[in-house]
């Protein structure tokens, strides 16, 4: 479970996130609609360990971030536009990072890339992909290995239908036993797939 | 392979491998400042420290004078400046960039930094190594000399002290190696301490400030023979106290950029 306790952040003066409670359990997607800049990116950072809250505290299965971990134990991410080796092909990208989960981890890099329907073994460099194709190799290396918490910053940007709809029954098959943030803000495709919807304003949150 | 390794096995794939133009270039640059020495006396037989001593003689140490205008010794400025653009802005970019991936995987800021120092000193040392064999390669076509000895530089610049082998070494490959280091270090730690151009331009200042002040606290100075108070006759700088400085900065930019590392939020 993730906690978050009176969480803020600013920046020089300005409040990015102002006094955030939330609680995140597993087996639950989360969705996070709010017009750009009004916290959703900010608050995903701050529970991937990437950016120290100003004051406030988040617990994850007990455990403070920042204190008692420098890193959730178990996470994958998507944040923005994913950020690869342009002269890797997909499969070489996803290859550096799952070194770090397991000694072998070929199978996990092929299922990863399979369901957002990349071809693990096409040789295309990353830096010749599409919009849609850098959008999926982000998906596929935060869902990689099926971690305990899954964060998607806007996943469906720039996604062709099919593409979506796999993506789409995969998150949802995910959701058993894992916690599943998604932060998007098209209402229609938040509606179809979150259990439960925050609304972001001015670094607020409010419940749907 | 544990983590470190693997984050090396990156840093020196990506950080290295893939910048293999810029150290083309740096070759080149190079090789054009070796060919400006060739032409000095084309009758004099030169090796491959006497190359060294060219590309790290620098300047003696600059007294303000009216009449003296104060100029950079440009050869040494440049030799010295290739090692702050191969370190460049690839720690920074890759911390906002697909190191973060790594850091999240490997969930550990410290193997990050380590690697990237470790990469920082690597760089430093393999671009050396291109001086060297350059050096050697330009001594093999005019004329094979392949001994310890500087007798073409002591000609053409009318020093005739002897210089035992060992201190041929010490000025022409030991010290300036160290400073490079030192620098790069130094650099690494700015850009991540403050910013790429901050790091860029604070390195490029005090090489400036080195050849005008000829200070133990500006490392530069070291990596210059004329400032070596063995060539200078007394008014250059130490031997042991340039070994002790290059220390207490490397240990001191490793630490504060550590601190500051971990706990400097990652986003772009």
């Amino acid at each position: 479970m993730i906690k978050i306790e009176n969480l803020s952040k600013k920046f020089g003066k300005t409040y990015v996130l102002s006094d955030v409670n939330l609680e995140f359990t597993p087996g639950m997607i989360y969705g996070l609609r709010g017009t750009n800049g009004s916290g959703k990116t900010m608050l995903l950072r701050c529970i991937t360990g990437m950016l120290k809250p100003t004051s406030g505290r988040i617990l994850i299965d007990e455990k403070e971030l920042y204190k008692d971990m420098d890193f959730p134990e178990n996470l994958g991410m998507l944040i923005e536009n994913p950020a690869f080796i342009g002269n890797f092909t997909a499969y070489e990208n996803l290859r550096i990072l799952g070194s770090y989960m397991t000694k072998n981890p070929d199978e996990i890099i092929r299922k990863a890339l399979d369901v957002v329907g990349l071809d693990p073994d096409d040789k295309k460099k990353y830096r010749k992909f599409s919009l849609g194709m850098k959008q999926k190799l982000g998906i596929a290396a935060a869902i990689m290995g099926e971690p305990d918490i899954i964060i998607l910053d806007e996943p469906f940007n720039a996604l062709d239908e099919k593409s979506l709809e796999k993506v789409h029954h995969e998150i949802c098959r995910l959701k058993d036993e894992r916690i599943i943030i998604v932060a998007c803000h098209d209402k229609t495709e938040l509606d179809s797939l979150a259990d439960k919807i925050y609304i972001v304003r001015e670094g607020r949150f409010f419940d749907e | 392979m544990n983590s470190f390794a693997a984050m090396l096995k990156y840093d020196l794939k990506n950080g290295i491998v893939r910048q293999k133009m810029v150290y083309m270039v740096a070759f080149l640059l190079n090789g054009v400042a070796l060919i400006k020495f060739d032409n000095i006396d084309k009758q004099l037989e030169y090796g491959p420290y006497d190359c060294l001593a060219y590309l790290f003689e620098g300047m003696y140490p600059y007294v303000p004078n009216v009449g003296s205008p104060f100029i950079v010794p440009i050869v040494w400025f440049s030799v010295m400046m290739i090692p702050a653009f191969l370190i460049g802005n690839y720690a920074n970019n890759d911390l906002s960039g697909y190191g973060s991936h790594i850091i999240l995987k490997s969930k550990n800021k410290s193997v990050w930094f380590a690697s990237k120092v470790v990469w920082c000193l690597l760089s430093v040392i393999i671009y050396f190594l291109f001086l060297v064999v350059l050096t050697y390669g330009f001594s093999y076509l005019y004329g094979g000399k392949t001994e310890v000895g500087i007798d073409k530089w002591k000609l053409c610049n009318g020093f005739f002290r002897n210089i035992a082998e060992k201190d041929v070494i010490v000025f022409t490959v030991i010290m300036p190696l160290i400073t490079m280091i030192t620098c790069s270090i130094l650099q690494l730690a700015i850009s991540l301490i403050v910013s790429t151009q901050a790091a860029y331009i604070s390195i490029a200042a005090f090489y400036v400030m080195s050849a005008y002040f000829t200070n133990t606290l500006f490392v530069g100075n070291y990596s210059m023979m004329y400032k070596n108070e063995y060539i200078s006759m007394g008014s250059g700088i130490n031997l042991h106290n340039q070994c002790i400085v290059c220390g207490i900065i490397i240990l001191i930019s490793i630490a504060v950029s550590f601190v500051v590392v971990k706990k400097r939020d990652i986003y772009r």
